[in-house]
């Protein structure tokens, strides 16, 4: 295992929610590159560049706002998970409704995990702490 | 291979597992039904120590266990020994071993993640094999997730609490497209 940080992507347009997850994490590890993108095209391009300077793996855990404008989300799993270099990346949707009907579609798609995002910080947290024990693994020294 | 996993409040596993709320009170894990959970393994040992180990963890769950990849595609087709719903529940989650007698276990993880009925159901590899090439293949084939089978008894307590953890109380499973 390399001891290079753990980098982890969040794809959301709303602002306040790049900063409630980045705190968040930051509270559960402090090993962590957090890297933040506005859109699926501005993850995509992010990937496309990084695919032409390096071989290694660029991203260890991304999440993904199940609402980004004009069900781009979608759109983005699908392309991630029919793409050989880039389908291996634990792909975390996020929605704020467990009955979301876009759920099913989503692992059909073949996300990795469906995540409904708790309201209260501290259960976020929670919920972070467990998402990166189990995709990371323990912290990195 | 069957059972239904019901921890009480204060039995070993709660203790040892469940962690308490700001307000004192017993965490409360989320998913409002009862998961369904179908273990696919042909060793009858594997599924009795894996039963064992769901019971420690506090995995509340309705577990059964099929022997090969053709039973689970009975099960799911409740077709055969499986034509009862009730004995045959639909999965939630999946654990898949890869050592699997007459259709391995990469053979039914690409035949139920390219079937549209049965896509969406998670499927977690529980296996030995710590080979990288079996890691790339089944998420290349569409595994939700790969876990290594501990070969002692408390590590693989240990990798149960994980998965309830992160499956029952975290994930939101998709909704079963058969009851």
């Amino acid at each position: 295992m390399t001891n290079s940080p753990p980098i982890v992507a969040i794809v959301d347009d709303d602002p306040d929610n790049h900063l409630v997850l980045k705190n968040a994490f930051e509270e559960c590890r402090q090993d962590l590159r957090i890297k933040i993108f506005v859109s699926a095209e501005d993850l995509l391009n992010h990937l496309e560049q990084i695919r032409k300077e390096s071989e290694r793996s660029i991203i260890d855990l991304a999440l993904v706002s199940l609402y980004l404008p004009g069900k781009t989300a979608l759109r983005l799993v699908k392309q991630l998970k029919s793409d050989p270099d880039l389908k291996r990346i634990p792909l975390i949707v996020l929605s704020d409704q467990p009955s979301d009907p876009d759920i099913r579609e989503c692992y059909d798609l073949g996300v990795n995990t469906v995540i409904t995002r708790p309201v209260l910080f501290g259960d976020l947290v929670d919920a972070v702490k467990i998402l990166c024990e189990y995709w990371l693994g323990p912290v990195r020294a | 291979m069957s059972g239904t996993i019901q921890c009480s409040p204060g039995s070993s596993g709660d203790r040892k597992t469940s962690h308490l709320r700001p307000s004192g009170q017993e965490k409360v894990y989320k998913q409002a039904h009862k998961v369904v959970l179908v273990m696919v393994d042909d060793d009858e040992d594997d599924c009795i120590l894996v039963e064992a180990a769901l019971k420690d963890a506090c995995f509340n769950c309705t577990f059964r266990c099929v022997q090969d990849g053709l039973q689970i595609m009975e099960y799911l087709k409740r077709s055969g020994q499986y034509r009862d719903a009730k004995s045959a529940p639909y999965p939630d989650l999946i654990l898949l071993d890869l050592n699997l007698p007459r259709m391995n276990g990469r053979e039914v993880l690409a035949h139920l993640k390219t079937n549209p009925h049965y896509r969406s159901i998670p499927v977690i590899v529980l296996t030995t094999s710590a080979s990288i090439e079996d890691v790339k293949i089944c998420y290349d084939l569409g595994a939700n997730s790969y876990i290594i089978k501990e070969a002692h008894f408390d590590g693989l307590v240990t990798s149960i609490k994980t998965l309830k953890d992160y499956w029952l109380d975290v994930a939101t499973l998709p909704p079963k497209n058969q009851t």
